[in-house]
């Protein structure tokens, strides 16, 4: 599969078009940097005087840099594909060795943070049980009640790119009864995900 | 058997109260179906005739003492002999000690119903999801299990019981996880019973 | 084998199988004592199995149940060949087996009673635990709608699986009119009587029972509660100021540019609190000031009183100084005296003579009055202790009665197991019996061997003297025409023996295989092939019969 990017796009990274490999690979190294702290304006400006053109251009091309990353990893381009694409693009072999690098480095990093960017309701986490039997309550003093008390913890996601989820503790009851049931019903769901229908549907999904 | 002083004096209120048999049988049938959560079966302002004060007082103390022998988990023999150490007479004990065992399992009930719990899971629902195409991903690895868990609760505002559901989603292995922990909470329940 | 019939007989007989008096053995047992026998043992062993106890009079009924039943008791883990055909056509060894099988795996009821009989708080809920959690893993699930209040009625036990009526412990004032109390005003009583609602309506519906049972929400000083609120308001509003404050502080040091205005505040927010200051100092010294008036004026009313009181007594000082100033009249006020004063004698002597016996009286009064109510309260104790006492006793003689039921519903049970001692016997007795079988198999074999052993020496003797006699013969031969007949005739006679014995061996050989066979054929006569032949045959018919009619109903319907 081919890449096709907006003209604007294509437009900002064209000015690493006529550049040597280093200059690409600064340009890079200055993406990788946007990735993990965010823009830094003065390096852009120290980079757009060297390069003798405007500061916005600079910034320009490394956004644009990131959002070539962010759009390959999203269609999950394999080196071929990206090496084709990055071709087509208008960069030349050379550049494109480095670019290759470069996505191949961050494609799992960046895969990652999309994946968990879709999960948008709460997540399982981790559950903890104990088993107890009520004897007596104020209002009833003889009594046999076994429960079983769950302590259920999930992940919630917050806004924003930061992946610093935050974890909710939600208390649960049952009885035995309930439970057994509870228990086999999700086990169906997780024997019916491993039936030949469902494979044979993820199957079809993937290729 | 624990019944204080105070509830004793009070019944023996009624062992002396003037009231005729058939007052005293439907105030009984009343009060046990309050406390098991039923309707009134006569309307209390029909047994009232001249003495309203007296009915009211009988009524609360019936519905205490009957609410008392309940909580205490006590059977009939032993209702019978605390209502004769206060001189109830013997027709008056019959009724109540009657209706007393035909309504104590579901007095007990509506006794065991008052407390404080967490939500009580009663059934679970699940789909498997697989995603085709998502804004920011083309294509995930494997199915994504969307859980549900019915829970159901006291709505104390509204003053009746509300399902609640608890929705979350996990991955084949984390629902492998989930299960297996339940499966270890069914199985130390199923230890208890064969040892 | 008659031991292990007797054994099986006499356990079918105590899970009620019909099996008539004059049955000793397995071979009496016909094709409709063995069906009932074997399902009452399967219902025996697992109660959820439901078969009627007599053989139906279909052939293909018959079929059927017994291939499930055949079915089931392989399901038990019987190893052996089991299917219809072992139990409608029945042959005694077989049937012996499978019953052996059956009667092994019945049920043992001994060891549920001995647990019963724990009683005690602890035994008793662990007991109780068990076989709720039981209950409730056995039963299947229900959607939570349909229970009633959240529990489940299950005959034993009541099972609470959904806490979803389950509100919180809340009690709530309510007036319960009190006829038993004296002092009630009227007024009151006629509220009783015409506008206090009953005590379901005069709180919420789930609230009653906690508001009749428990006086929570009752403070018997309303004073305190009220207290401790103003405290905390108070603690809080001055919690609020002093945060105030602190920011109003904080506000100041931070942010340089503070604008004139805010500076300006900030002075007016400064001469204000020093008026507040100096408010407040002027009301403590107007309070002190307030204090000391008050003390004054109350010493000059103290003052003023005193004052009165001298001014009084003045008076009648001097107006009994004028009196006395009369000397007539100081005699008369002495002689008036002393005969006050002899009056008083007198009577007070009067008043004792009086005074004494009554008082003595009295005392005794009161010190039998102490007696009876020590009595009283004596007897009284006593009453108590009696009532104690009885209410203890009818609780022994109810658990009593109750042990009594239970160990008569034991007893029962054990009463059935009574052959446990006969099983014993018989099993002693067989032991016996196959000790002195094997004494005698011993013997047997001892006797044979020296038989053996006789018979071994005899044949060497036998060699000896034959190559002893041929020697001496040949030697003979040579000389003699009649020795050697004799040698020849020795010869013939030496084969013609080894013939002889040869012959008894065969002879015994074909005995025994002769026996063999016998036995085999006596064996396969006991399976009675013919006549189970007949009645396969017979039953084959029917069932044709059977059939035909099916078939016939079958057309005439479609017809």
């Amino acid at each position: 599969m081919l890449l096709s990017l907006r003209n604007d796009h294509k437009e900002h990274l064209s000015l690493l078009f006529s550049h040597s490999p280093q200059v690409i690979v600064d340009f890079c190294k200055l993406a990788i940097d946007f990735l993990q702290n965010g823009p830094n304006f003065k390096l852009y400006g120290s980079a757009s005087q060297k390069l003798e053109v405007q500061p916005e251009d600079v910034q320009n091309c490394v956004y644009g840099l990131v959002n070539l990353l962010l759009e390959s990893c999203k269609h999950k381009l394999n080196d071929v594909d990206f090496r084709d694409s990055i071709l087509t693009i208008g960069f030349s072999q050379e550049q494109q060795a480095i670019l290759s690098k470069f996505y191949l480095s961050k494609r799992k990093d960046v895969t990652d943070i999309l994946s968990k960017l879709s999960v948008d309701e709460p997540h399982y986490h981790d559950l903890n049980w104990r088993f107890e039997v009520q004897v007596a309550s104020r209002s009833l003093l003889q009594q046999v009640t076994p429960l079983i008390t769950m302590d259920l913890v999930l992940t919630e996601p917050t806004d924003g790119i930061e992946t610093k989820s935050g974890t909710k503790h939600v208390l649960l009851q049952t009885d035995p009864c309930n439970l057994v049931h509870m228990t086999e019903t999700l086990e169906n769901a997780l024997i019916e995900s491993r039936s030949r229908h469902s494979r044979r549907i993820q199957r079809a999904f993937n290729n | 058997m624990n019944i204080s002083e105070e509830l004793k004096t009070r019944l023996k209120f009624i062992s002396n109260c003037n009231i005729t048999e058939d007052v005293y049988k439907k105030l009984l049938e009343n009060t046990f179906a309050t406390l098991a959560g039923k309707s009134e079966t006569h309307s209390m302002s029909t047994l009232y005739n001249s003495k309203p004060d007296l009915l009211k007082q009988a009524h609360a103390i019936l519905l205490q003492a009957g609410a008392e022998f309940a909580r205490n988990n006590m059977n009939g023999d032993e209702v019978k002999a605390v209502l004769t150490e206060i001189n109830f007479n013997q027709n008056r004990t019959k009724l109540f000690v009657d209706l007393y065992e035909t309504n104590k399992d579901d007095v007990q009930v509506q006794l065991g119903n008052i407390g404080m719990h967490p939500p009580h899971i009663v059934d679970a629902d699940w789909k498997i999801d697989y995603i085709v195409k998502a804004s920011n991903l083309d294509q995930s690895e494997g199915p994504i299990f969307r859980i549900s868990l019915v829970s159901s609760k006291y709505d104390e505002c509204d003053n009746e019981r509300k399902l609640e559901r608890i929705n979350f989603s996990c991955n084949s292995q984390e629902l492998q996880d989930l299960v297996y922990k339940l499966k270890d909470a069914v199985r130390h329940c199923q230890r208890l019973t064969t040892e | 084998m008659e031991e292990v019939d007797n054994i099986i007989i006499d356990s079918l007989r105590n899970l009620s199988c019909n099996i008539d008096e004059d049955v000793q053995s397995l071979k009496q047992f016909t094709t409709e004592i063995v069906y009932s026998s074997m399902v009452f043992c399967l219902q025996a062993i697992n109660p959820d199995i439901h078969f009627v106890h007599s053989l139906p009079q279909s052939m293909s009924l018959r079929l059927k149940n017994a291939t499930t039943i055949a079915e089931h008791i392989k399901e038990l883990g019987y190893r052996g060949d089991m299917g219809y055909q072992t139990i409608l056509y029945c042959n005694e060894i077989e049937i012996r087996r499978v019953l052996m099988f059956l009667v092994e795996r019945l049920p043992r009821e001994v060891h549920k009673s001995t647990v019963s009989t724990e009683l005690g708080y602890v035994p008793k809920l662990v007991k109780k635990i068990d076989e709720s959690v039981r209950l409730n893993l056995e039963k299947p699930w229900v959607p939570s709608e349909f229970l009633k209040f959240g529990s489940r009625d299950c005959k034993k036990m009541v099972l609470k699986q959904d806490f979803g009526y389950g509100h919180n412990l809340q009690s709530e004032i309510i007036q319960i009119p009190d006829l038993q109390k004296q002092d009630c005003v009227e007024s009151l009583k006629q509220y009783w009587v015409h506008y206090l609602p009953e005590v379901t309506k005069q709180c919420l519906k789930q609230n009653v029972v906690p508001s009749l049972l428990y006086r929570d929400s009752e403070f018997t000083d309303l004073a305190f509660s009220t207290k401790v609120e103003n405290v905390e308001t108070n603690s809080l509003v001055n919690n609020i100021e002093i945060s105030n404050a602190n920011l109003v502080k904080h506000n100041g040091t931070t942010v340089p540019e503070l604008s004139i205005f805010e500076i300006e505040i900030n002075k007016i927010r400064c001469a204000i609190e020093e008026n507040k200051h100096k408010y407040e100092e002027l009301q403590i010294s107007y309070n002190n000031l307030d204090k000391q008036l008050a003390q004054i004026t109350d010493e000059r009313h103290k003052k003023e009183a005193a004052l009165k009181e001298s001014l009084t007594k003045i008076k009648t000082r001097s107006k009994t100084l004028a009196v006395l100033q009369n000397k007539e009249n100081l005699i008369k006020l002495k002689n008036l005296v002393d005969n006050g004063n002899k009056r008083l004698v007198e009577l007070a002597n009067h008043w004792n003579d009086i005074q004494s016996p009554l008082l003595q009286e009295y005392q005794e009064l009161q010190e039998q009055l102490k007696t009876r109510k020590s009595k009283i309260r004596d007897e009284e104790q006593k009453l108590q202790n009696l009532k104690d006492k009885k209410i203890s006793l009818k609780k022994e003689l109810s658990e009593k009665e109750k042990l009594e039921q239970q160990l008569a519903t034991e007893y029962e049970k054990l009463n059935k197991n009574t052959n446990r001692s006969a099983y014993t016997r018989r099993i002693l007795e067989i032991i016996a019996n196959i000790k002195k079988q094997s004494e005698e198999i011993q013997k047997i074999l001892i006797d044979t061997k020296i038989v053996q052993k006789d018979i071994n020496s005899l044949n060497g003797q036998l060699d000896r003297s034959f190559t002893l006699s041929d020697e001496l013969i040949f030697r003979d031969a040579k000389r003699d025409a009649m020795a050697r007949s004799a040698y020849k005739l020795l010869a013939t006679l030496h084969k013609d023996c080894g013939e002889v014995v040869q012959a008894v061996t065969t002879v015994g050989l074909v005995e025994r295989e002769s026996r063999n066979l016998q036995e085999q054929i006596d064996a396969e006569l006991c399976k009675e092939v013919t006549s189970k032949l007949e009645r396969l045959n017979n039953d084959i018919i029917e069932m044709k019969r059977e059939n035909a009619l099916l078939i016939n109903k079958l057309t005439e319907r479609t017809c």
